[in-house]
């Protein structure tokens, strides 16, 4: 929208079963953001959202490349975010080796 | 002392209904097992159910409705005027086709199962290391589902060595094309050769028992950690 | 049209079950204890044993159990001690092997039908005689199982007594049993194929062959009294009823010959 979106904007606002999500938020680029709060508030929520895991209704928009927009119908697919996951429980592949899930 | 060709076709023709139909059933079968696992759809276990419905029609209901299928006046007619072919029934092609109907929830059950159970999360990483859905299916979803892939192909392949109702109905009994292991053995028990009856039956007793242990084993080997 | 032959089968059966309720009526006095008996009987000669079991029935008061099947799987089933106590073969061999056997006793055995053979297809313009053999257009010829079925084994005779075996037999099919030998040609699976003059008398339509008697050994169809049987009334009385009059008529009715 506006030539200055530089940061990364953030905005959801659906239910997850029978969770209620209504964020919104804008965080710099560059540097390291954290988001806390009481269990249950949806941090996890909010972070598959940005990886793309949940698909709850809203707009998120990286450095002016939008990943998701509700009003237009835009969702960029999982894989086809350049997002680094970390799960909360270890997510190892069970089928490979340490050295083949490092690689 | 026996006509050792006599003994050894149906055997050599069951192995290749059991080979081909068991093949066919992993490739036919492994979507449909992703299918279900997978789906959220409200009518996936209506879809199930139908898969499933092999497992309690008996073998000469199905049988019955193949041989109709299959005949001049089934829905083959509209391909078999094509190639020159009035009815499917009697022929090998239809008992592979029997046999995949017969064979498949053996195969999809226990690969659909292994789908379910390693859940969301491994794709769910796999997609967030930029793996597309299909390489995802590939590197995690299938090596994930191997015991189920063994115990499906296992399963399939035995459940069709035993097939009698079903190829009963529409084999026509042709030594070297339709004349399996199950039937020899029927006919040499109905024309009281009892000797040959025997041989085949016993023979075919240890090759079961044989495939059912080698089963276990494997699937103990599987399940064993990696280093 | 339809509507008077409605009446008509109507009237025929009202008249059939009156015959049927008044010879019950009269036969009353005279029968015994009604027992069961449990009577094997080749899956060929099916619907004239439901005829002539009910008129047994009407007549004697007693009750004729019929299983219908392949002869040596009945055979099969007898050596161990399968409840018959009448077995009505397909064949004269069977209850022959069942005397031998010290199953059956010898002094009741008797040929309660010859069977006929018949080439029969669902095509009404395919059978012609003989010919259609010798022509062989058709694509598959079903026959019952010649090492089990004695109707399957006429099959290959005639084909080979007029000389059109070996032109025919890659196009032969096989049935278990002589029903499902109709089966595959019913179904037109088999555009053609050899069955029990029995099986076809009552179906209309398609075209068939009688075929000559002397291109084949008679099929002898033998009836014994089994060793289980030996002190059932029922069982002795449904073999005697089974060379009478009256169920020598349902067997010729239904295409059979008679000694």
């Amino acid at each position: 929208m506006t030539s200055s979106e530089r940061g990364i904007s953030a905005r959801y606002e659906g239910v997850l079963g029978t969770f209620k999500l209504d964020a919104q938020f804008e965080v710099p680029m560059r540097g390291v953001t954290a988001l806390f709060g009481p269990s249950g508030c949806g941090k996890t929520t909010i972070l598959r959202c940005i990886a793309g895991l949940n698909r709850l209704p809203g707009r998120f928009v990286v450095g002016g490349d939008c990943w998701q927009d509700h009003a237009t119908g835009i969702f960029r697919e999982p894989y086809q975010r350049p997002v680094g996951y970390v799960f909360q429980e270890a997510s190892l592949f069970a089928h490979l080796s340490v050295r083949r899930n490092l690689l | 002392m026996f006509p050792l060709d006599e003994l050894w076709s149906p055997i050599r023709l069951t192995l290749a209904l059991a080979s081909i139909t068991t093949l066919l059933l992993l490739i036919i079968g492994t979507p449909i097992a992703w299918w279900l696992a997978r789906s959220k759809a409200r009518w996936k276990e209506a879809v199930a159910a139908v898969v499933a419905l092999p497992l309690v029609l008996p073998p000469t209901v199905l049988g019955f409705y193949l041989l109709l299928a299959l005949g001049p006046n089934g829905p083959w007619s509209l391909v078999g005027r094509f190639v020159g072919l009035r009815s499917l029934a009697f022929t090998f092609e239809a008992l592979v086709i029997g046999s995949v109907i017969y064979s498949m929830p053996f195969v999809v059950q226990p690969i659909r199962n292994a789908f379910e159970a390693f859940g969301e999360r491994p794709l769910e990483a796999a997609a967030t290391l930029r793996a597309s859905p299909w390489d995802a299916f590939w590197s995690v979803a299938v090596p994930l589902a191997r015991p189920g892939f063994m115990t499906g192909a296992v399963l399939g392949f035995a459940h069709t060595v035993g097939e009698f109702g079903v190829v009963l109905m529409i084999g026509g009994n042709i030594p070297g094309q339709t004349k399996v292991l199950s039937i020899a053995i029927y006919d040499y028990v109905e024309s009281l050769q009892w000797a040959q009856a025997h041989i085949l039956a016993f023979g075919m007793l240890v090759f079961s028992f044989a495939v059912i242990l080698s089963m276990m084993v494997l699937e103990k080997r599987i399940a064993r950690p990696r280093a | 049209m339809p509507t008077l032959q409605l009446i008509g089968s109507l009237f025929e059966r009202i008249t059939a079950w009156s015959a049927a309720a008044a010879t019950f009526a009269l036969a009353l006095p005279y029968a015994a204890q009604a027992a069961d008996t449990n009577v094997a009987v080749a899956a060929n000669f099916t619907e004239p044993a439901k005829e002539i079991a009910q008129l047994f029935e009407n007549r004697t008061g007693h009750k004729a159990i019929l299983s219908f099947g392949a002869t040596g799987q009945f055979y099969t089933q007898i050596t161990q001690a399968a409840p018959f106590q009448v077995f009505l073969s397909a064949d004269q061999s069977t209850p022959k092997k069942l005397v031998d056997d010290g199953l059956a006793l010898g002094d009741t055995l008797f040929t309660y039908a010859i069977g006929k053979l018949v080439l029969f297809s669902g095509d009404a313009d395919l059978v012609k005689g003989e010919q259609t053999l010798r022509d062989g257009s058709f694509n598959k010829i079903a026959i019952a199982n010649p090492t089990i079925a004695p109707y399957g084994a006429a099959g290959i005779e005639v084909m080979k007594a007029l000389g059109v075996y070996d032109k025919l037999s890659s196009k032969i099919v096989q049935g278990s049993n002589i029903a499902q030998t109709f089966q595959f040609v019913d179904t037109g699976n088999a555009e053609i194929g050899f069955v029990a003059l029995s099986q076809v008398i009552e179906r209309p339509g398609g075209s068939r062959w009688v075929v000559s008697a002397n291109l084949y050994s008679p099929i002898r169809q033998d009836a014994v009294l089994l060793k289980t049987g030996t002190s059932s009334d029922a069982a002795r009385a449904f073999l005697n009823f089974l060379k009478g009059r009256e169920a020598l008529a349902v067997i010729e009715k239904f295409g059979y010959g008679v000694e």
